[in-house]
């Protein structure tokens, strides 16, 4: 039997809600790291210590990329 | 329905949602936050490439035999900046820069114990090496460097 139109409306915001909330996790994850990584950055280029800052901008830049791919799997709202 | 006025029902938005940040925009914004502080670290990164490390001058500090075993002499190097001569024993000299790395007070050297302590928080600094011995400072005392040319004592860098 095929379920009614309004329980497919609400499993399909279901599962949009829930691709969001994943999407959001990864991005807040992968900013708060870009963030100790400049942290450490800052800390090293303040102390001299430049071993190390070249790594932290490439995995930054990794992790900036991650982050705009997920962004961009966020489609537009739909308002059922 | 009859009573809603033409307006509202031409802008069915309330005041309150208009401001509501959903989770789509944050996610969004959280992404210029992530270009942000890519943008910032590349740009620490491409300060440090490609520069040098800075040019000290070389300065005479002292003759080897004005120091006795023991002793301490107080000069600036490279900008006026206070660094202190230590003569730990009779071919040993060190040089370090004389400001406490945790606020800056100046340093004195303890013969007895072999550090150098700052009076202010009372930190204290190995005298063979600069390392932390005590108290709140967390970097060790920057290091001249020195030359020993003939019977005199040449400071020729700093390090950190």
């Amino acid at each position: 039997m095929k379920p009614g139109p309004v329980r497919q409306r609400s499993a399909r915001r279901s599962r949009a809600g829930s691709s969001v909330q994943a999407i959001l996790t990864g991005v807040l994850t992968l900013v708060v790291a870009q963030l100790l990584l400049l942290t450490m950055a800052v800390e090293g280029f303040l102390g001299g210590r430049q071993r190390g800052l070249l790594a932290a901008a490439m995995v930054s830049a990794w992790c900036c990329v991650g982050a705009c791919g997920l962004v961009r799997r966020l489609g537009p709202r739909r308002r059922d | 329905m009859a009573d809603t006025p033409a307006w509202k029902a031409d802008f069915p938005i309330d005041w309150h949602d208009d401001h509501v940040v959903t989770r789509r925009e944050f996610t969004r914004s959280l992404a210029w936050t992530s270009c942000a502080s890519f943008l910032a670290t590349a740009a620490l990164a491409a300060g440090t490439i490609g520069a040098r490390g800075p040019r000290f001058p070389e300065t005479r500090v002292a003759g080897a035999g004005e120091l006795p075993v023991g002793g301490a002499k107080v000069f600036v190097y490279p900008n006026d900046e206070p660094c202190v001569l230590l003569r730990l024993d009779a071919d040993v000299f060190v040089a370090f820069l004389q400001r406490c790395t945790h606020l800056g007070c100046p340093v004195s050297y303890e013969a007895g114990r072999q550090t150098l302590e700052c009076p202010c928080h009372e930190g204290s600094f190995r005298a063979d090496d600069g390392t932390v011995v005590a108290g709140p400072p967390s970097r060790p005392l920057p290091r001249v460097v020195l030359q020993r040319r003939g019977g005199e004592l040449w400071a020729v860098g700093v390090r950190p």
